[in-house]
Order: C-alpha cells, then structure tokens, then sequence
C-alpha cells in the first residue's frame, strides 16, 4: 500500500489516470482518490496543508507494515543547467523556516539524480536564490517529511519532484504541469512497484487461532496468573520459531486432572519444560 | 582523512549532515533492512572517546580495562551479533576526528597502564582498507607503552597491516568458530581457513596472537564441532606461539536480544530460551558450563590452560 501526496490537481491527474485511482468519500477534508492499493491526496500548497494532510491520510486509511508514503509534485530548480522536466529524488528535505532537515532513507535502486530540496512557506524567486544557499525549492515536502515519519519507517519515506521552472515567478500553466508529470510517470511507477518489494518490519503473527485455543483453555484449566498467560504465549511462540511445528503436543496437558492453584502452576512448569525442549 | 575517505568513493552520493545523529539515530529504521545496503557516515565525535570495559567483556586480568569505538558498525553481519540490538541504524559510522580518541587515551594512561579494546563495536581490521585505523592504533601504540592495545577481527586481512613493524603491546584478536557455524551464523565474514593463514601469517611476523572462541554457539552436535574446529585450528598453528585464547558462550544483554527478537522473527538462533542473569540474556548455567568447559578442555591439549581465559 501506497500514499500519495500532491499538492495541486494538476500534479495528480496523470497519476490519477494511470493507476485508475477513483474517488474515495473517506476523506471529507482532502480531494482522495484510491484504488485499495494507491491513495492519493491532493493536499493544496504550503508546507503545513500538505502536513495535515499526510497525517490525515496515514490516519484515515488503515495500513499495515510495508505501506509507504511518496511526496510527488513539481519543484523549482536554482541552476539553470538544470532542464525543466528532471525528475530528481530527495535524500535530504530541509525545512526552511525552522533549519530542521529531514532524511529519507533510501534503500530502493534507482536511477534518479539524488539531492537536497529546501521547502519554503512561501514563493522563491532568482534574486533570493542569489543570498541564500539551496539548489532545489519547493512548498510541500518538509510538511510530508514531519507528518510521514511520524506513521511509517525512513525507508517507507519518499519524496519525488520533476523540475517545472527556474524561479522566474512566472504563473505556471497547469496543463504544462499535468505534462511534466505524465512525462515522469514510470520514475513514480518505480518507486510505486519497488516500494512494494521492500519487506515490512519482519514482526508477524505467528500463533495461529487454533494455537491461542489451545493457550487459552491451557491458562483457563490450570488458573494461571496474566503474567503465566503471559510467559505461556512468549515460550509457546519462541517454541514455534525453534521447533516450526504445531503446539498439539500442548493438548495432553489439557487431560491432566487439576484442583488447586498448586497443582497448576505444577503442570505450568512442566509445559514450560515441554516447551523449552 | 575525511578527504582520502571521499576519494575512495568518488561515485557516490554524498549528502551533507549537520550531526551523525540526525541520520544515525532517525526513529523508525530498519537495522535489517538497511544492512544490505550499508551507508558510510563520516562524523566527529565530540566527547566520550573512550568507556570502561563493560563487565560482560573479558577483561584479561586488567583493571584498567577500557574500550574505544572509532567506528559503530560493522561490515560483516552475523546472526548473534549485539549492535543489531544496540544500534537504532546499521549504516557505518567512522569518527575521523581519530586524533581526539589517541589524546584521550593518552591521557588516560599517563599515571597507569591500559588495556584498550578499539574494534568491539566493528571490525577495524576488515574496514582497514576503506579507513587506516588499526594501523594508526597500531603506530599510537608503539608511541605509547603503556597502553595495550587490542584489535579483534574476524577478517583475513592482515595483509593490510603486515607491512608494519611488530609494535609488543598491541595484541591482534581473531574470533575464530567452527566452519559450519560460520556458514549459517557469520554472513559474510572469511572462511575459518582464511582467517587461519591471515593468522600464520601473523604469528611469523611476530605480533602477539590471541584467539577468541567467542561466542561458542550451542549447535547440535556442539562437541563433534569444536572439537572438530579445535584440532583443525592447532594443526595449523603452533599453540607455543599463541600469546592467549579467550573462551565465552553466547551471551547478550537483555535488552538488545529483546530487540533483535522483534525484527529477526525466524532466526532460531535468538529465540533460543535464553535465561536472563543480571539482565544478560544467556544459555542456562549448566549448559553455559557444559560449552565453554568443553571447548576448554579441548584447547588445553594444546595450550597451558594458564593462558586460557573464561
């Protein structure tokens, strides 16, 4: 699973179209639009809107290990050697009002330009680009980067811009934006595919429902304390891992005659051994 | 250094931090994950150079035991290794800032002798040919007599160091296991019999030599392993020569093994039944005593058991 964060409906539409995303009414706050897989919200410009929205999406749609999050859109490039319609992948976002910089950590193999991107609360131009240091400018990703790394890992974390201008603050027609974006649809579609790939945190179930009936009636018939309950589902589960067989061999215990509490905890250790074993 | 470091590295992406931490200690990641495609950061360290030698370590009769990590991480990635639950990151620190970890040491060692442990939390020697640094340890010592030094490795590459002169308090340590445990435990680390001819090699230059049979790992059939390894290591080399062995069974803090459990869900090595002593996690006592008493036993028919440590 994938969310994605746009700032304008021009940046989103090729995306849209390409991954048949439709409409979704869970978000009432955001234009949202999902498949199941993909989710995309169009969050407006500015770095604390495009916060609220990485944050409202990541709350509103349930997500297990392995979802990640990708920040794409156009941003403003300072050298003029730099073509309008590069796509340029960020492993470093700075936030520049408040000097906080963010790293994503990027495991994925690519074939993108990897550089630093400043996220800005309002427009640069040229001339402020002269007095102060950067190379890439946009008004988004350091409001991504605060929201995403508060739900998912760094290596979920992505944050993709395609060169629109040169900061000349001129009006950027949004047919021309909805271009670019289409031109760079399969660098997005890589990030979309390969962050799939990445194995989530490797923490899963291993229990199964017929393994905790088992652990239950063992705690019920034997009037094990929460904290035996407890120390019964950890050693059954280290069991699993060791031996990757079944816990049957738990229900003879379950015949054994049990009266007292003493008698209990008494068999309570022998399963311990059992288990241990 | 940080200069001769980026040349070496001439293609890569460098990205400019303001502090080690703000990369190394990000929340959320994934040591696993990020071990496959380890990140060289290039840092200095601003204080705490050097540690007292934590309890769980062989302190070889020193008092005086401290120890020294220039780098955090390791290039190798083994199984039961402790940084996977130390560390919240698995990319590679090295604090070039070196100078500063010689002056404190030379400070320390002033009024007393030291023992000084400078690759347990990596493998300086295996990194030696990306950063010099277990030859600057080495040439540190030489200046410093009252400081002895330890450089444990599980490389094969002496080659990187054999050019020095043999410094007399500096002791090269090679972790040695039985080959099978290295096939599924130690990824990517030398054969047993590589690290063996980087250790003859050693041994006729004259540097002092200790071998470390830690952790010993409960295998199967454990005895028929080590022992097995045992012989196969001192047919190679003479025992006469070793300056001394250390014997540990596997064993970890609580705490990081608790770590480790969670992102490493089907390594049975882990989820052994470990029991917790003073918030170590390690074998039960009995079987504790049973490993390391064997491999001890077998490593005395070849060395005075005066020069083996437990």
């Amino acid at each position: 699973m994938i969310f994605i964060v746009t700032a304008l409906h021009c940046e989103a539409k090729p995306i849209i179209r390409h991954f048949k995303l439709k409409k979704d009414a869970r978000s009432t706050r955001f234009d949202l639009y999902s498949n199941g897989e993909i989710y995309l919200i169009v969050c407006g410009t500015g770095i604390l809107r495009c916060a609220v929205a990485t944050a409202h999406i990541l709350s509103i749609i349930p997500h297990k290990n392995g979802a990640s999050a990708l920040n794409t859109g156009i941003c403003g490039a300072v050298s003029p050697d730099i073509e309008e319609g590069t796509p340029l992948l960020f492993h470093k976002i700075i936030h520049s009002e408040t000097g906080r910089e963010y790293y994503p950590d990027i495991l994925l193999k690519h074939g993108l330009r990897e550089v630093a991107l400043n996220s800005f609360a309002s427009p640069v131009t040229k001339e402020y680009a002269g007095t102060h240091a950067f190379e890439f400018a946009d008004m988004e990703a350091a409001g991504f980067m605060e929201a995403a790394s508060m739900f998912l890992p760094a290596h979920a974390i992505f944050c993709l811009k395609v060169v629109s201008d040169h900061l000349e603050g001129t009006r950027m027609e949004p047919e021309f934006v909805t271009q670019l974006m289409q031109k760079n649809l399969e660098h997005i579609e890589h990030i979309v595919v390969s962050s799939r790939e990445l194995p989530g945190c490797r923490e899963r179930e291993l229990l199964t429902s017929s393994d905790y009936r088992v652990l239950e009636l063992i705690g019920e018939r034997l009037r094990l304390t929460a904290t035996m309950r407890h120390q019964l589902k950890e050693t059954a589960r280290l069991y699993k891992i060791r031996h990757k067989n079944s816990l049957e061999g738990l229900e003879a215990f379950l015949n054994l005659p049990v009266d007292s509490k003493k008698e209990g905890k008494i068999v309570f250790e022998r399963i311990k051994q059992y288990l241990i074993h | 250094m940080t200069q001769k470091v980026l040349a070496r590295f001439k293609d890569a992406v460098k990205i400019e931090i303001k502090h080690y931490k703000d990369v190394f200690c990000r929340p959320n990641q994934d040591f696993q994950l990020q071990k496959s495609a380890q990140k060289l950061i290039l840092a200095v360290k601003k204080d705490n150079f050097i540690y007292k030698g934590p309890e769980i370590c062989q302190n070889f009769g020193s008092n005086n035991f401290y120890y020294t990590s220039s780098i955090l991480n390791c290039i190798y990635h083994c199984d039961y290794c402790y940084l996977q639950g130390m560390y919240p990151s698995a990319n590679i620190t090295a604090f070039v800032n070196i100078d500063d970890f010689f002056e404190a040491v030379s400070r320390e060692q002033r009024s007393r002798s030291v023992y000084l442990t400078v690759s347990y939390d990596t493998d300086l020697l295996a990194f030696e040919n990306i950063i010099p640094f277990s030859s600057m340890w080495i040439e540190f010592a030489k200046r410093h007599r009252n400081t002895t030094i330890e450089i444990r490795t599980k490389s094969a590459n002496y080659s990187s160091i054999s050019h020095l002169d043999c410094v007399d308090n500096v002791i090269l340590a090679w972790t040695l296991s039985p080959e099978a445990v290295i096939e599924q435990y130690e990824k990517w680390t030398p054969t047993l019999k590589a690290r063996l001819f980087s250790i003859e090699k050693a041994l006729s230059d004259g540097w002092k030599v200790r071998l470390c049979f830690d952790p010993v790992i409960k295998t199967e059939n454990y005895r028929e392993t080590y022992g097995e390894c045992i012989r196969q290591v001192f047919s190679r080399l003479p025992g006469g020569k070793i300056h001394d062995v250390s014997i540990g069974a596997f064993r970890m803090s609580a705490e990081y093994l608790k770590r480790i459990r969670k992102s490493r869900i089907d390594l049975e090595l882990v989820h052994y039944p470990f029991e917790c002593r003073n918030g170590v996690a390690r074998y039960p006592e009995a079987l504790e005593k049973e490993l390391v008493n064997w491999v001890y036993e077998c490593i005395g028919q070849y060395i005075a058991k005066k020069r083996i440590f437990l």
